[in-house]
């Protein structure tokens, strides 16, 4: 592995942790009890509606963020019993 | 519905998974693999939506709104991290050859037996619930089709069991399971054929559920919008996206996401597919966005489906977690509801082959055959036929498994719902990930501490969570659950140690894991690991460091024929594949095995690894005991081994230091250099403007001389004049030179002044005593303001009174001729002794009192002219002061004249 496959592996590894951090913050109380009380986003309920899009919002991010490895050529098994 | 089609379609249906399967198998025999993509990677996850997502979700749905939703939330964000924990696990697991959850744990804390059977343990019984709700979900979803939507009365369920069509499920289901994955014996436990079935079943099971949406959603009402503007007038459905109605809070919503994020990686099933069965590391870039977003789509329409359930439903009819077959059942759409069956059927079969193979495979590898090869009496005759008993020792775990889940099914599970059950399952599966987590970071932890915080974290989930619904169905007394055991309201199951107002699954995994956590570390801490754990630990922790295959060694000294090793090979592997491994091995270490009898080190690891691939890693240790001859490497040297690679890290600190210590070298070098550099400047100032000095007077003398020489006949009086101007030229040339004398004397480091007592009203007399003839030529008065007693300084006598003959010239220069006055005092204190020479002539301009120490600094303005002397006396003076480690300075003010004064140290007499 040469030293800038393996910075970028570092960078990708802190930005997965920090979205996991504020997907775990997003989904979580007490920023979802803002929709709780039952709101209505035109007929939708609000808390349908801020769901579904930080669920999008983190599959486009994730995408964006393994698009080379998503890419990557088929490699078959590198990792020999010894 | 007729029963006859209905068994038809499924038959139908199960007769083309095998044909898929049967397909990708043939295609994986020839080498075009139809599963090696992230596509079928990720799909074949998605065996993580069962039964309980099919029908399970609407269900929870339809009691607490978006409810069901922490179970794929906490999924969803574990994808975010599989990048970094995933793919550590499946490097480990491929370098080790690890074929499950139990086999990971076991492998991780040094091969151990009794982990791997307690893990074992752990699985069979925690996830025997989540079995019995598939078997719910497919019995009670066929019984709906079968009589047209829910039937007051239950009427299967009070069939004798050999007629219950439950029964038949399960037994069909084991059948299935069999075929999938029981079949043959596969020595890395990769299923190729179950895999694509697998990745089918996620496609259909998604098709269908997105089919009955969209026929709620667009078929029923029109569109979402309309769904929810008629929902809105069910005050109880408006009711449930309000928390506080839900029953939703935040302490609930966590621990459901945590135990979920932990389930999709841990559950024997998900862990099957996920690591036993990946065919590339890469493929988790993409599975860590497609399966989230299978996740969304298969919850689209879950709220939909409830509220419209719950609107069009009347209650006596209502079984919310059927409301996916109900639906279109009592709408008239008998195929679609036929549709749904099926693809409940799909997940519920799904979760059931594979979760079923999964435990099969460890509680032959992991549990019945350490077990059996540990009991010596059984272990000879046993070793020749353990490869053909291995298969059926699994069918029967199969078999077993759904007989047991039957059981929990018929008289335990039908009276909660699907997710309440599958819950129960995935607060038990949970228990695996302190000491696998931490295990995975964390080389201290032992086996010890594995073992006592997984059996802590199972005990404590049995007695919360498993044994509250024993009792309820009368297999112990009730009395247990609602006062405690002996009636200590403190042991209450439901509110342990008086912790209450948390649901039970809340409170069950906030105890579990806390007891769990708790036992691993603070037992890992106090205990310790042998060579095997310690090198274990080391191959888990720092699999990057062995990936690259830089750091290699034994933990094993072992022996063995090499016959031995390969019989073994030959009867666990098939002689095919046993021929193909040492093929291999002797190519990729250049090893001619036909010339060798013994079997070294190396081969015996690597014959192991590879026996661990088809019978577990504890199994594979224990069988390779048998035949090896051990010597255990001691403890010192596994310590020795793993420190080498602390000896290199030091190496490089020290290197690091010594490069730091060579720059501070050079940085002080290089500032010595400039030093240098600056005092060659000063010199040849110091050359230019002695030589400049010199010959200044030499012009003059020439000059004069050459007008003497050449005209003889000069007035006498012109003569005299010239000469006394020679006289004076040529004395301050000598003057001038005695000067640089002096300096050259002061600067010379190491001569030795002799620093003694000196009488200092003594020595001013006498350096001012020279001065009389030309104090009276200038009309100079000179006041010697001395005291009567001597005074003793700690000086040397000549250079002193070099100091005052400077000071004294200096004044007697800057003194107006006629008017001048100068004075010359003492003022002697305990330890200083301050000597003056005040003069009242033109006074020094303030910016020039510093500089006029230096060398050759003249001060010059333009109403006197250039002033004579050279410039060096007060330099000199300055030197000289400081050699005694005294002090000399000026004040002035301009036009009232200049007082020098000398601080030097007050010394004992002589």
């Amino acid at each position: 592995m040469n030293n800038r496959s393996k910075r970028t592996q570092n960078d990708r590894q802190g930005r997965l942790i920090g979205l996991f951090l504020i997907g775990l913050l997003l989904f979580n109380f007490p920023l979802l009890s803002i929709f709780g009380k039952g709101e209505k986003w035109g007929s939708i309920p609000g808390l349908f509606i801020y769901i579904g899009v930080v669920w999008i919002g983190l599959i486009v991010v994730v995408y964006w963020l393994m698009r080379d490895i998503s890419r990557g050529p088929e490699k078959p098994d590198k990792i020999l019993p010894k | 519905m007729s029963p006859l089609l209905i068994i038809l379609v499924l038959t139908g249906y199960v007769g083309l998974l095998f044909l898929i399967a049967y397909y990708a198998d043939q295609r994986a025999a020839r080498g075009a693999s139809l599963v090696k993509n992230p596509l079928i990677y990720a799909l074949s996850l998605a065996v993580y939506c069962t039964a309980w997502t099919f029908y399970g979700s609407v269900g929870r749905a339809a009691e607490s709104g978006i409810g069901f939703l922490p179970i794929y939330l906490g999924p969803v964000l574990f994808a975010l991290l599989w990048w970094i924990v995933l793919r550590k696990i499946i490097l480990i697991s491929k370098s080790q050859r690890i074929t499950s959850i139990v086999d990971f744990l076991s492998s991780r804390y040094g091969k151990s037996t009794w982990l791997g059977v307690l893990g074992t343990i752990v699985v069979v019984v925690g996830i025997i619930p989540y079995i019995s709700i598939q078997l719910k979900a497919i019995t009670f979803s066929l019984q709906h089709l079968t009589h047209g939507g829910k039937v007051p009365g239950q009427v299967w369920e009070n069939l004798p069991v050999y007629l219950d069509p439950g029964l038949f499920v399960a037994v069909a289901l084991a059948l299935f399971s069999i075929l999938f994955g029981a079949r043959n014996l596969d020595p890395n436990e990769r299923h190729e054929g179950l895999v694509a079935a697998i990745a089918f079943e996620s496609i259909f099971k998604l098709a269908v559920f997105l089919t009955v949406g969209l026929f709620v959603t667009f078929g029923l009402y029109d569109g979402f919008g309309d769904l929810f503007r008629q929902a809105w007038q069910f005050e109880d459905i408006h009711a449930l996206l309000d928390f506080e109605h839900a029953g939703i809070d935040s302490m609930n919503w966590f621990w459901l996401m945590l135990l979920s994020l932990f389930a999709v990686l841990l559950l024997p099933r998900q862990f099957h597919l996920a690591v036993v069965e990946n065919t590339s590391v890469d493929h988790i870039g993409r599975a860590a966005w497609l399966f989230p977003l299978y996740l969304l789509l298969i919850n689209v329409f879950v709220l939909p489906i409830a509220f419209a359930g719950k609107m069009l439903i009347p209650p006596e009819m209502a079984e919310p977690d059927l409301f996916v077959v109900d639906l279109p059942l009592l709408n008239g759409q008998g195929f679609l509801a036929l549709l749904a069956v099926l693809g409940g059927f799909s997940a519920g079969t799904g979760m059931v082959i594979v979760s079923t193979i999964a435990l099969s495979i460890m509680i032959s590898n992991n549990m019945v055959v350490p077990l059996l090869l540990r009991t010596s009496t059984v272990r000879e005759g046993w070793v020749d036929d353990l490869s053909k008993r291995l298969l059926g020792i699994r069918r029967i775990s199969i078999a077993i498994v759904l007989l047991v889940a039957y059981a929990y099914f018929k008289w335990i599970g039908q009276r909660y719902t699907l997710v309440s059950v599958g819950l129960i399952s995935f607060a038990a599966v949970a228990q695996f990930a302190p000491a696998v987590f931490i295990g995975l970071y964390w080389k201290r932890a032992t086996r010890m501490g594995a073992m006592v915080g997984l059996a802590l974290g199972f005990l404590t989930w049995f007695y919360t969570l498993l044994l509250p619904t024993l009792a309820e169905v009368h297999f112990m007394g009730v009395h247990i659950v609602e006062s405690g055991p002996w009636g200590i309201s403190w042991l209450r199951p439901d509110a342990l140690f008086g912790l209450k107002g948390m649901d039970n699954i809340t409170h069950a995994a906030f105890w579990s894991l806390l007891l769990n956590t708790g036992g691993v570390v603070l037992v890992s801490l106090y205990s310790r690991q042998n060579t095997l754990e310690i090198s274990q630990a080391d191959l888990f922790v720092e699999i990057y460091k062995y990936q690259t295959g830089s750091i290699d060694y034994d933990v094993m000294r072992r022996q063995a024929t090499l016959q031995d090793v390969t019989l073994l090979l030959n009867r666990f592997l098939g002689e095919h594949r046993a021929n193909t491994l040492l093929g291999s091995y002797s190519r990729t270490f250049s090893k001619d095995l036909s010339k060798e009898t013994m079997a070294d080190a190396d081969l015996i690891n690597y014959a192991e690894t590879h026996l661990a691939g088809a019978i577990g890693a504890a199994s594979a240790k224990l069988i390779m005991r048998t035949i090896a001859k051990e010597d255990p490497i001691s403890l010192e040297e596994m310590f020795r081994i793993l420190e080498q690679t602390q000896e290199f890290i030091r190496y490089s600190r020290e290197l690091e230091h010594k490069s730091a210590e060579l720059q501070q070298t050079t940085r002080q070098l290089r500032q010595a250099n400039e030093q240098l550099k600056e005092l060659d400047l000063l010199k040849a100032d110091f050359i230019t403007t002695v030589t400049h000095e010199l010959r200044t007077p030499i012009t003059s003398i020439k000059a004069l001389s050459k007008i003497l020489q050449e005209n003889p006949d000069l007035p006498t009086q012109q003569r005299r004049e010239f000469l006394g101007i020679l006289v004076s030229e040529s004395e301050r040339i000598s003057r001038l030179i005695n000067q640089v004398l002096d300096l050259e004397r002061t600067s010379v480091e190491n001569a030795e002044w002799k620093i003694e007592p000196v009488e200092l009203t003594q020595l001013i007399r006498h350096s001012s005593a020279g001065f009389r003839q030309q104090l009276e030529e200038k009309q100079i008065q000179l006041h010697l303001d001395l005291p009567d007693e001597n005074v003793w300084v700690s000086a040397s006598v000549d250079p002193l009174t070099q100091v005052f003959v400077n000071l004294l010239s200096n004044a007697l220069k800057f003194c107006e001729a006629g008017k001048g006055v100068i004075h010359i005092g003492l003022d002697s204190g305990k330890d200083q002794v301050v000597a003056f020479v005040k003069d009242n002539g033109f006074g020094i301009d303030p910016k020039d009192q510093q500089t006029i120490f230096g060398q050759f600094v003249q001060v010059s303005n333009n109403e006197r002219g250039k002033p004579t002397g050279s410039g060096l006396g007060l330099f000199i003076s300055k030197r000289i002061v400081e050699r005694y480690g005294g002090r000399i300075w000026v004040e002035s003010v301009p036009g009232e004249g200049a007082t020098f004064f000398i601080s030097l140290d007050a010394s004992a007499p002589a």
